[in-house]
């Protein structure tokens, strides 16, 4: 039985993809708060679109065949669009347009939204417990 | 699972380099009366600390670090105190020019970013557990 061919359980896996790219995103906006010329980055928002016909690209990374070799990563590969923000609230003499502010607010919505996505996916798991006679 | 880790990564990175900024600022409040010995010497120089976004290629992520410390080129001040060993024929000692005004400032910024970044450690942390408990 695979979960995530359950379109819930498959939306929530999107959804939750999504949530934990945006706190390493805000977390590494809140990290060069003080770099000179930094500009905060953001996802762009998770659309219905994406949760119904969101299809996983393989992951194409470089062969390492010598330690020496670095491995990286495709950044085109990962699902979610990256976005700068071009027009920020406020910049800073050095160039860094951080606002701690803005940015905490934004972990704390998507520590709230993961909350409430991984409580959905408990419920649902429960849903499917009652209906093969686990109990809740 | 492995953003979030990430993002742990990402802000201890960012409390390092706070941290790195809180103990320059401290040799500059501490060497703030550090006067020339004898006559012709300079008295201490403040520090600066400038930070710089690095990307780690391994894993894509930006992570911040400290690019050097260098040395406020700013004049120092001058005191009318002839009875100094340091004093020049005027009766005047060069003064490091370290204003602890800004000084404590600079302090608070770091301690106000450090707690930024502790706090996206500990959101975090709470979505590492949450997504944990989903095995419970």
């Amino acid at each position: 039985m695979d979960f995530n061919k359950f379109t819930l359980f498959g939306a929530i896996k999107g959804r939750m993809d999504w949530l934990a790219r945006r706190q390493e995103l805000l977390s590494q906006n809140i990290a060069n708060a003080d770099t000179p010329g930094y500009k905060p980055h953001d996802l762009k928002p998770f659309s219905f679109k994406d949760m119904v016909q969101r299809q996983q690209l393989p992951p194409l990374n470089m062969e390492v065949t010598n330690n020496q070799h670095l491995g990286g990563e495709r950044k085109a590969v990962s699902p979610f669009r990256e976005v700068v923000d071009t027009k920020p609230y406020e910049t800073a003499p050095d160039g860094n347009a951080v606002v701690l502010e803005e940015q905490m607010a934004k972990v704390n919505e998507t520590a709230i939204q993961h909350r409430l996505t991984t409580e959905l996916y408990r419920k649902n798991l429960g849903l499917i417990r009652i209906a093969i006679g686990k109990g809740r | 699972m492995d953003d979030l880790l990430k993002t742990l990564r990402i802000s201890s990175s960012g409390m390092k380099a706070q941290g790195t900024r809180l103990r320059v600022i401290s040799e500059n409040i501490a060497n703030a009366s550090s006067l020339p010995k004898g006559p012709g010497e300079l008295p201490y120089r403040r520090k600066i600390v400038t930070f710089r976004n690095q990307l780690d290629r391994a894993t894509g992520i930006d992570t911040v670090r400290v690019d050097r410390v260098t040395r406020d080129r700013s004049d120092f001040g001058r005191r009318y105190d002839p009875s100094h060993p340091a004093a020049d024929a005027n009766g005047y000692v060069l003064t490091p020019n370290v204003n602890s005004l800004i000084e404590m400032m600079d302090m608070r910024e770091a301690q106000r970013s450090y707690e930024a970044n502790l706090n996206v450690l500990k959101t975090s942390k709470g979505m590492l557990q949450e997504t944990i408990g989903l095995l419970r």
